[in-house]
């Protein structure tokens, strides 16, 4: 659950020198790798497109899109269907009663989906079945919801990608689960 | 090579900084259940005011865990009164639209403008871009060769402050000469004072209210709406001149549907009845005005029977209104539209208005139109700015010479009309064609350019001319995702803004303050203008550190401070309403060069413009053409609103208003969607057609600012039609600079298919808005 989260939380940030590290050393596709094995799936493949195209189409996906954002980067959006809702309300809720405070410089909402990525991986060393809950009941209904978009929109074919991995990744966890 | 776990978080994930762990972790439960009231937390509330229309109510924002829950309006403000409109009440939508614009951007290299590619940027590298790219039109250019446009309450900053600071006087705001620049002018000429933002019209007192295309109910200023309400409720008589039967028409004691662009006519004519058959208040005429035996001689012509063939309003009904009129004056009163560039001559129509309304001799007395007296305030003490703030506003300067400091140029419309203010169209052009001068750079502060400037084509093409288009907003409006670099603003319930000084009955200050933080990586205008600055080498314009220190100094002062200002919301200071107690002080509240209200315009004369109004006709309907009215709906306000959940399932779309006898000719039926096409050949829609009796057979209407191009406005996009979109044509008021818009034709083009959209109400039940 904690590569989950780190890769969550890796990939889903705003894409800059530590991603464009993580692709070029190929860390990023090993621990894809590692995942997945680790679930007895096959390792993904992973495209590695420039570090100029990652920006463009990230801003594409979530951030900004004269034809309307495919993909808003908000779990709790994903949940309730607008922001700040009962779902965000809940989850920082959920961080306070688990320890995890969201800092004062994250310019981003604290249900964006590297916030959950990196809460899971915090989480995940010490109380595992809240990093397992905060994982299938946030990042999952997100994947559930947009990973078909982000496959159908991404141009460079990176975030449709880690959606995959992560989607197979949550289903065998929660079957497991089962 | 194996993988560590903690060198790849070191790297990489770590560095996203969103989470620490701070305690002890208590026991696990399901995440998302969260059962509680809001209002039973710990409501806080912040008092401001607000920016869903112009109004600016004061606004009590309710606060709980760090979200804005309702707002309301503020008690003790005079432009609420404890009430709010539904697009006040409506803000909360707004604040927490996910369409919102989150982060700088700027234009991935080699894309072109309008693809809509973009990257993200820190604000350093975003803000630094801009200037680098100004700097170099400076050079190359001079400072005129960026223009500023600005709406709203922030614009101050970038059409006032900055571009002063910058040198640049080619500043402007759609208000001026889309919207209110005749009626100012001819304020300025007449009276020699503004209307300004909050027309001093005294509605409680008044007994006859005659409106001229005033469509009051439907462009709802809260407590305007509530005095007219409270005007009829006294017992008021009310005269509706409208080629539609509009919301106050259906409240009207009398309904004159005059045949569009002739109003001038009927005004003239009213004037003539109150001279000649002597119904005019002689007195307040000798003791306040000039010129009324050239007016006299001049309206001579004007008689009933020659206004009922250009009007088709009844001759004898020009006659009753007018005797109607004086019998209850000095308590009848014309009021001033807002919206008031129509045909052209739309500052000598507004000069009738003015004349009109002072031979009811109701200029400063109860029941008329009110002495409104701006608050003391003064300004903050920076260095004096190169030049004169130049876009104006409904306050602002719109007379007399411009005068240019060596070293600079003057605006680049120049020389085009009298006034003194800028014309936002007519900065258009020179991005074209670069005459006078070339326009090179463009700040685009909450300007909808393709929702509000006529010939959108026209301005695409200059956008697409421009060494550098730059976009401050909060909303991905379709002309935003044009821009080079796009500097999204946190909405005005995250920011400070320079405090508003209204005049009014009782003069008063109004603080805007955040009610919480910003969400994502979005700045205030006041922050992004005074960053800019700083690297644009104007330093010393901005000695104030951040916003607090600014609004301290002026409201100190004053006697005030920010901290009084931020428990008060509103400072509300005594006013001088009526002209007695200008007498009593021997104060002159006429500001024209004679000192007296001037019904004969020597300045004009001087400037080789009509000293008197006289009637002119419109453009005539081309066959087989309508001509084309827009209006506004009472919850929206322009092209901003319609991303707003709340106010689309208020109302989600507009219609074509038509005749039922027109659409019965051309045979179509109640609700069928068709084609707008203007006689340039621009065609808009679909748009659902809307068969009537309220509407004349010659024009058709629209409620403006829907038809939203732009598909980053999930809720906006597609619905209805643009009026701004048909309005390839203005005449330029050659006095006021006003483009004056109602010279487009359109007909109806059949056989539209409905649009494939969900309905508002759905999205909102599917909660996927």
């Amino acid at each position: 659950m904690e590569w989950i989260g780190l890769i969550t939380a890796a990939t889903f940030r705003s894409p800059g020198k530590a991603l464009e590290g993580d692709l070029a050393s190929g860390r990023l596709e090993q621990a894809l790798a590692a995942l997945a094995r680790s679930r007895n799936l096959e390792p993904p493949h992973l495209p590695k497109p420039p570090l100029s195209e990652l920006q463009a189409a990230y801003t594409h996906l979530f951030v900004a899109n004269p034809s309307g954002l495919p993909a808003p980067p908000y779990a709790g959006y994903a949940l309730d269907g607008h922001l700040m809702g009962e779902a965000q309300e809940a989850l920082q809720a959920f961080y306070a009663e688990h320890g995890l405070e969201v800092n004062d410089a994250w310019t981003e909402l604290p249900d964006h989906l590297a916030a959950i990525g990196e809460a899971i991986a915090l989480l995940e060393p010490t109380q595992p079945e809240a990093a397992r809950k905060l994982a299938l009941g946030y990042l999952k209904p997100w994947l559930d919801r947009y990973a078909e978009t982000v496959r159908a929109e991404d141009p460079t074919g990176f975030y449709g990608a880690i959606c995959t991995a992560l989607e197979r990744v949550l289903e065998a966890e929660d079957e497991a689960k089962s | 090579m194996k993988l560590s776990r903690r060198r790849f978080l070191t790297l990489s994930a770590a560095s996203v900084g969103a989470i620490t762990q701070v305690g002890r972790a208590r026991a696990v439960r399901p995440p998302w259940a969260v059962p509680r009231k809001w209002y039973e937390g710990e409501v806080r509330t912040v008092l401001s005011y607000c920016e869903n229309c112009f109004w600016k109510c004061g606004i009590a924002v309710r606060v709980e865990g760090g979200k804005v829950r309702k707002i309301d309006g503020q008690k003790d403000n005079p432009k609420s009164r404890g009430r709010l409109c539904p697009r006040g009440q409506a803000g909360v939508a707004q604040l927490y639209d996910p369409d919102r614009l989150k982060r700088p951007l700027i234009r991935v290299e080699g894309s072109e403008r309008g693809e809509g590619k973009y990257r993200e940027a820190s604000w350093e590298e975003a803000l630094d871009y801009v200037a680098e790219r100004m700097l170099k039109i400076k050079e190359q250019y001079g400072p005129e060769a960026v223009a500023w446009f600005g709406h709203g309450s922030g614009d101050t900053w970038f059409v006032e402050y900055l571009p002063a600071a910058w040198g640049s006087p080619n500043a402007a705001k759609p208000a001026v000469s889309i919207c209110t620049a005749p009626r100012e002018t001819a304020s300025q000429w007449t009276f020699g004072r503004p209307i300004g933002g909050h027309e001093p019209v005294d509605w409680t007192e008044s007994r006859y209210i005659v409106l001229i295309g005033h469509h009051i109910g439907e462009d709802t200023h809260n407590t305007q709406l509530q005095d007219f309400s409270e005007a009829l409720r006294r017992g008021a008589k009310l005269v509706v001149v409208d080629p539609r039967f509009s919301t106050a028409a259906s409240k009207a004691h009398r309904w004159l549907p005059i045949k569009p662009g002739t109003d001038l006519a009927l005004l003239l004519a009213w004037i003539h009845v109150l001279i000649k058959e002597n119904l005019y208040d002689r007195d307040y005429v000798q003791k306040y005005t000039v010129g009324f035996e050239q007016l006299a001689v001049h309206s001579n012509k004007h008689t009933p029977e020659w206004a009922e063939k250009i009007t088709e309003i009844p001759a004898g009904t020009i006659h009753a209104v007018a005797r109607e009129m004086a019998a209850a004056a000095p308590r009848a009163v014309l009021p001033p539209g807002r919206h008031t560039v129509w045909y052209g001559d739309d500052t000598q129509r507004m000069r009738a208005v003015y004349i009109l309304n002072a031979l009811l001799g109701n200029y400063g007395m109860p029941g008329g139109f009110y002495l409104a007296k701006p608050p003391y305030l003064e300004k903050y003490p920076h260095p004096p700015f190169p030049l004169e703030p130049a876009a104006g506003g409904c306050s602002g300067s719109s007379g007399g010479e411009e005068e240019v400091p060596e070293g600079f140029k003057p605006r680049a419309d120049k020389g085009k009309f009298f006034a003194k203010t800028t014309a936002i169209q007519e900065l258009i052009e020179p991005m074209i064609t670069g005459e006078p001068y070339p326009i090179r750079g463009l700040v685009c502060y909450g300007t909808n350019l393709f929702h509000s400037i006529p010939n959108v084509l026209r301005t695409k093409e200059a956008l697409k001319k421009l060494n550098l288009y730059v976009a401050i907003d909060v909303l991905p409006m379709e002309h935003v995702m044009w821009a080079d670099v796009i500097l999204p603003e946190c909405t005005y319930l995250e920011r400070y803004d320079d405090l508003v000084a209204i005049a009014h009955k009782t003069p008063f200050i109004e603080l805007r303050q955040p009610a919480v933080e910003p969400l994502w990586d979005t700045k205030p205008g006041w922050w992004i203008a005074r960053e800019l600055g700083l690297r644009l080498g104007l330093e010393k314009y901005f000695p104030w550190k951040n916003i607090e220190d600014y609004l301290d100094t002026r409201l100190q002062l004053i006697g005030s401070s920010l901290e009084e200002m931020k428990q008060k919301g509103t400072l509300v200071q005594r006013g001088r309403p009526y002209l007695k107690g200008w007498e009593r002080r021997r104060r002159n509240p006429f500001g024209t060069p004679s000192g007296k209200i001037e019904l004969y315009s020597q300045t004009f004369a001087e400037h080789g413009l009509a000293p008197l109004p006289d009637y002119t006709p419109p453009m005539p309907v081309p066959e087989g053409f309508y001509r084309l009215l827009y209006g506004r709906s009472p919850v929206h306000s322009f092209a901003k609103t319609q991303n707003n959940w709340v106010l689309m399932e208020l109302k989600g779309t507009n219609e074509v208003w038509l005749n039922r006898a027109e659409g019965k000719r051309l045979g179509l039926a109640q609700g069928e969607y068709v084609w707008l096409e203007n006689d340039a050949g621009v065609r808009e829609g679909p748009v659902r057609v809307r068969l009537t009796e309220r509407i004349r057979r010659d024009c058709v209407y629209l409620v403006h600012g829907f038809g939203h191009k732009g598909r980053g406005l999930r809720l906006a996009y597609g619905r209805g039609a643009s009026d701004n979109a048909l309005q390839t044509r203005y005449l330029l008021d050659p006095i006021s600079g006003g483009a004056a818009l109602h010279n487009n034709f359109v007909k109806i083009v059949p056989g539209a298919p409905r649009p494939k959209l969900k309905r508002i109400g759905q999205l909102a039940r599917e909660r996927r808005l």
